[in-house]
């Protein structure tokens, strides 16, 4: 048994475990996948197998935000937390960054 | 079908309940209904899983992967013609890579298809099991509205780390679909078709 990329649309839309047998007799396109690291998503063009990271979403951007300003809490609430003052104005940043032409695409920087 | 004995007849002749026919899918294959089955009336019942997502890492937390979707049900199929059956690879390789679908193509023989969907990062939408989680995100699995745990199939992976939430799996079991921590492969999918003639 392998693993076998559906292709569609020069993309590899789905993985599935198979054999030779069946990956002939299948309707839709499919590839071996001799590497592991080839996942949905890949780019199949001309043979060849490439992957371009999407653009992340600003849903995606908020909930990464959120994450942030909660594992931070605990900074802000620890006065002599080392740099606390660097974070707080990070806290701050990620609270404004929505606003900013910088999102989605640019996060703020986190403190050392 | 309307009641318990719709599915499970008496065998012919008397004397209890007929013994049950199943084919289970590992990988991809094909069923064919026999003429026995589709001269019974055709109804089968069918359990498929897709593949479960490998877990990630992103700042400073470990995700667990989600699991593969779950579903069970029954079709009427017409005809013994063979239905392509799909198995959604688990996510391998590199972390966060997403399951595969698994799939039926009932309608080959007159039914419908039946897709279930393989394990994403973005589990809170898309209808798969319910995978690990940060502790930040407050999802719970007592409020997932897509719980996915069926005997353990299509649950969701644990995250690296005793402190990050996760569904408790950390290493995924083979062809369970479920979704597994980071820097550890996702199971994959799986198959099941029941039925009596």
């Amino acid at each position: 048994m392998a693993r076998y990329g559906i292709i569609k649309n020069n993309k590899v839309k789905d993985i599935i475990i198979a054999d030779a047998d069946f990956a002939e007799s299948y309707e839709q396109e499919l590839i071996l996948l001799e590497d592991d690291l080839i996942k949905i998503g890949y780019d199949y063009i001309d043979g060849v197998f490439s992957y371009t990271e999407p653009p992340i979403t600003g849903e995606q951007a908020k909930q990464w935000r959120n994450n942030e300003l909660v594992s931070t809490d605990f900074i802000a609430q620890t006065p002599d937390y080392p740099n606390r003052d660097a974070w707080l104005i990070y806290r701050q940043e990620l609270r404004d960054w929505p606003s900013t032409a910088d999102f989605p695409e640019t996060k703020p920087t986190k403190p050392e | 079908m309307s009641n318990f004995t719709d599915f499970f007849p008496a065998a012919s002749g008397g004397g209890g309940g007929g013994i049950p026919k199943y084919e289970e899918f590992t990988s991809s294959g094909t069923f064919t209904p026999t003429q026995a089955l589709i001269d019974a009336g055709g109804r089968v019942a069918y359990m498929i899983v897709g593949g479960g997502e490998r877990g990630s890492t992103g700042s400073d937390k470990y995700y667990g992967g989600a699991g593969g979707q779950f579903k069970s049900g029954y079709m009427t199929l017409t005809s013994a013609t063979g239905c392509a059956v799909t198995i959604g690879a688990g996510g391998t390789g590199s972390d966060g890579a997403n399951g595969g679908s698994s799939s039926i193509v009932f309608s080959s023989a007159g039914g419908t298809d039946i897709t279930a969907l393989g394990g994403s990062g973005n589990a809170h939408t898309n209808y798969a099991g319910y995978g690990g989680e940060t502790r930040t995100s407050g999802w719970q699995l007592a409020t997932s509205p897509h719980p996915g745990h069926f005997g353990g199939y299509g649950g969701g992976g644990g995250a690296l780390y005793a402190y990050d939430y996760g569904g408790g799996i950390s290493t995924a079991e083979a062809n369970m679909g479920q979704g597994s921590s980071s820097a550890r492969n996702a199971s994959s999918g799986f198959v099941r078709i029941t039925w009596f003639e």
